[in-house]
């Protein structure tokens, strides 16, 4: 099965920081790479359509300022990631039912319930749904592991983002697959 | 089906969900960005124009004595105009210093992440709750000197009337200003709180 991969950036960073390109020219090349996977960003964090769209925006707004200081010591694309899961972090924390709500790791948090009846063809809406619901019942950084790993990130990549070494990576992503395993297993289950 | 299958699955159903993103500008960035930590310059500038303003009072007070003050008032007032106008030095010193380190620029957020965003909430709930040390304490000698020594010296009649007035506003406005920063500190240790609830493992 193939599946899209996140495109990397087609220019070297390490090239365009002598200013020769600005905050605008960065924000334009991220945007056509990466903004879809934004949007599905801005939908593992926020479930409320209206609230969604006011993360989108914060993100990119977060994510344009950031190019004032982007040196190309990572890739266009760790940078990108790492700004936008900070941004939609911060929009939970400063949520204030977010606050209260239980929240899980990767490695208690529970099987959740199935949105419709148990028994039908596996379709890819039941199969988001579902995803959507384990997502949004972790806390923020297995909800970033999670997202980077559905988005295809490596899990030197995935450690690139969100700064936690390729090991610990790997573990929290066997742990992923378990789920994500279990869950589709599940709603195949007559 | 393996397990790699069923990850694929997931992916596939994760990267292929329809997307009902608005379209964003730059015109709507650029407008956006400006507003970013506009409450806190605002602060700032509030603050600004309150050392300004009081610099400029003092020296007014300095330089026109009023008519009829004894030698020893004159003494009460000059030294009380200096110690003001040291006090708002340094209230302006310490403000730019202290700002400037709230101010946390992006490349520590995107460098640390959840931890850089944790020290920058930490140093905004310490600057409210320390604001009122540096920004009304410099300015008590000043006053203190000003009320002891009106009540003392002060020829002219009522003088008890003014000066009480004087401390009532000086209490009266320290206690809304320490009440406000205190009520500020306390939403950033809020959100603190929920950091680490959040990111607990």
């Amino acid at each position: 099965m193939v599946f899209r991969t996140a495109i990397q950036p087609t220019l070297s960073a390490a090239n365009d920081v002598t200013g020769t390109r600005s905050q605008d020219d960065w924000y334009a090349e991220s945007i056509a790479h990466y903004g879809s996977a934004l949007a599905r960003l801005a939908r593992g964090y926020e479930a409320q359509p209206d609230r969604r769209k006011d993360l989108l925006q914060a993100v990119h707004i977060a994510i344009w300022d950031s190019f004032a200081i982007f040196d190309g010591r990572c890739s266009l694309r760790t940078w990108v990631y790492r700004v936008a899961h900070i941004t939609a972090t911060k929009h939970i924390v400063s949520d204030r039912k977010m606050r209260w709500r239980e929240m899980y790791t990767l490695d208690d948090v529970p099987e959740p319930e199935d949105p419709e009846d148990a028994v039908g063809a596996l379709a890819h809406s039941d199969t988001l749904k579902r995803l959507l619901a384990l997502i949004d019942r972790l806390k923020p950084l297995d909800r970033q592991i999670i997202l980077l790993y559905l988005e295809d990130f490596s899990a030197e990549g995935i450690g690139e983002v969100v700064g936690l070494s390729p090991e610990n990576i790997a573990t929290k992503i066997h742990r992923i697959k378990k789920l994500l395993a279990r869950m589709i297993h599940d709603r195949r289950a007559p | 089906m393996t397990e790699r299958e069923q990850s694929d699955i997931s992916k596939l159903a994760w990267q292929s969900q329809p997307i009902d993103a608005p379209t964003i500008s730059l015109a709507f960035i650029h407008h956006h960005a400006t507003k970013l930590n506009a409450q806190f310059r605002r602060e700032m500038l509030v603050l600004y124009g309150a050392v300004i303003l009081g610099i400029v009072v003092a020296l007014v007070a300095l330089l026109k004595r009023p008519p009829g003050s004894s030698t020893a008032m004159t003494y009460v007032t000059s030294l009380g105009v200096v110690l003001a106008i040291a006090g708002f030095i340094y209230v302006a010193v310490q403000a730019r210093r202290r700002g400037g380190q709230v101010a946390i620029g992006p490349e520590e957020s995107v460098a640390a992440g959840l931890s850089a965003y944790r020290t920058e909430l930490q140093r905004r709930r310490d600057y409210y709750l320390g604001t009122w040390r540096w920004s009304i304490g410099p300015l008590l000698p000043s006053v203190a000197v000003f009320l002891i020594g009106g009540i003392w010296f002060d020829p002219m009649p009522q003088s008890g009337l003014r000066f009480g007035l004087l401390i009532i506003f000086v209490v009266i406005f320290s206690l809304l200003g320490a009440l406000d920063h205190r009520r500020k500190a306390k939403a950033f240790q809020e959100e603190l709180d929920a950091v680490d609830t959040l990111t607990r493992r």
